[in-house]
């Protein structure tokens, strides 16, 4: 149950960065960059990331119970899928930083 | 001497037009299952109540009820599994009651035969040519969804079911895809538009309740989204392929 | 029975994308999320100390590409799991009318969202 309400806090993230981006390509750039900074929203934001990552987690099992792979004589159980994914993540989540900010 | 008792539902409709409960006490031992004390209570308390059994091993599938309100088979529930010496047993949810423990299973035999499961070929060879053989790994890509006993209570744990009584079921589809990945069948064409219609897997929103009550391992629920995929591969490939991809 | 046929169809595929919004959400929304909501107002890395909203990474069009991809994903996701939550306990009962509202949200949302980042975007190089 905790993990389709999760999904809740995922659109509604979406929703408050797209209505924060209105306000700064409509001319205001100074109010998008309190929103964020606003505690409140900084709450919120943690909130959404805890509850983003417990979705990602549980989709990674759900993706080893469902599409289980073979290597050779052995079927992948779904926590070694998780323990994969996770690290995927990871390696993804560096790779968008190094490509989008770092470099 | 240790007793239980047992709160079960009767239910007569002869009599009176709602369900009550009934208390029973009965011995209470290590090795007794919940059938165990329904058949002493209808051997020595009260002969009239009634409730569906038959090989007491849990492969037949007959027993189902609500025991504490979960869904289980009663010959395969110790008593001792449960919280205290007072346990309720109820008819399986989801059903409709015709008398007591007795639920009418119509529906759900219907949805059984609904979705062919027999072998389907383009075309039988015939016996001369031997028959049809299967690797022990094309076995094992649907054995497990041919351990179903048609127990129900994968029916009884959905919530989806409960609320629409048109959707297809855990029980029906992973029955459809035992066969939709048998390597004997050729009936795609057939199954494919009795799952993928809208009463068909896309009602499941994946509680997967069905799948932690099954008795027998068969996992509808991997069932159930392996067939989404399908459905959903399948719609993409008729769009972008409409005439060709056979 | 066509109509029904094509129904069917039709949520074969939204069912297709809300799968492929679960990866999205699942693979790009957790750096998302950090770097928007918590590592910029923090001052954390990658952003230690730095002011500069370029952190929006929507200057770049990989930038704009990667948060057009991963917010419409994760809003087409959450909704359409939502949907099935409240469908779970009943709610969606009253089911045409909530999923309209559903797909409503998606749809303006996503189109609001590919229009500020592509054409009212004010830091993306003059295209």
């Amino acid at each position: 149950m905790i993990r389709e309400w999760t999904s809740l806090f995922v659109a509604l993230f979406s929703l408050v960065y797209i209505y924060g981006l209105s306000l700064w390509v409509t001319g205001s750039r100074s109010a998008f960059l309190n929103l964020l900074k606003n505690p409140a929203m900084i709450a919120f934001s943690f909130i959404a990331l805890i509850f983003t990552l417990y979705h990602a987690v549980t989709w990674f099992y759900l993706l080893g119970q469902v599409v289980p792979m073979k290597i050779g004589k052995t079927t992948s159980k779904p926590w070694q899928a998780l323990a994969v994914n996770l690290v995927l993540l990871i390696v993804v989540s560096y790779l968008v930083i190094w490509l989008l900010v770092l470099r | 001497m240790d007793t239980a008792t047992i709160r079960v539902t009767r239910y007569r409709p002869e009599k009176g037009p709602e369900p009550f409960f009934q208390e029973y006490k009965v011995p209470y031992r290590n090795d007794m299952v919940v059938l165990d004390a329904l058949n002493y209570i209808k051997a020595n308390l009260d002969g009239t109540l009634t409730y569906r059994w038959s090989c007491r091993m849990g492969v037949c599938g007959s027993c189902g009820a609500s025991v504490d309100g979960t869904p289980k088979l009663t010959c395969a529930s110790f008593l001792h599994e449960f919280k205290g010496r007072t346990i309720t047993v109820e008819p399986l949810p989801n059903f409709p009651i015709i008398k007591d423990l007795v639920v009418n299973m119509e529906d759900f035999m219907q949805k059984l035969v609904k979705v062919k499961p027999w072998i389907i070929r383009e075309k039988e060879t015939p016996p001369e040519q031997g028959e049809y053989k299967q690797s022990a790994e094309e076995l094992e890509r649907y054995q497990q969804f041919s351990s179903c006993i048609n127990c129900m209570l994968c029916y009884s744990a959905c919530p989806i079911y409960g609320l629409n009584e048109k959707f297809l079921g855990p029980a029906a589809t992973a029955l459809a895809y035992r066969y939709i990945e048998d390597s004997r069948d050729q009936g795609k064409n057939v199954r494919f538009p009795i799952v993928h219609e809208m009463e068909g897997v896309w009602e499941c929103t994946l509680v997967g309740e069905c799948s932690v009550v099954c008795p027998k391992g068969v996992d509808p629920m991997l069932a159930i989204q392996k067939t989404k995929i399908l459905g959903a591969t399948n719609a993409i490939r008729s769009i972008l392929m409409p005439r060709g991809g056979r | 029975m066509r109509e029904a046929h094509k129904v069917a169809r039709l949520h074969a595929i939204l069912w297709g994308i809300f799968s492929l919004g679960g990866m999205i959400a699942a693979f790009l929304l957790p750096v998302m999320i950090y770097l928007t909501g918590i590592a910029y107002p923090l001052g954390l890395w990658p952003f230690n100390g730095s002011r500069d909203p370029s952190f929006l990474v929507t200057g770049t069009l990989l930038g704009v590409l990667f948060v057009f991809v991963t917010v419409a994903g994760s809003l087409f996701h959450g909704i359409f799991r939502f949907q099935s939550a409240l469908t779970e306990v009943g709610l969606l009962r009253l089911k045409r009318g909530l999923e309209a509202v559903g797909y409503l949200i998606i749809f303006v949302g996503i189109v609001l969202l590919a229009y500020y980042l592509l054409v009212l975007n004010p830091s993306l190089p003059a295209l």
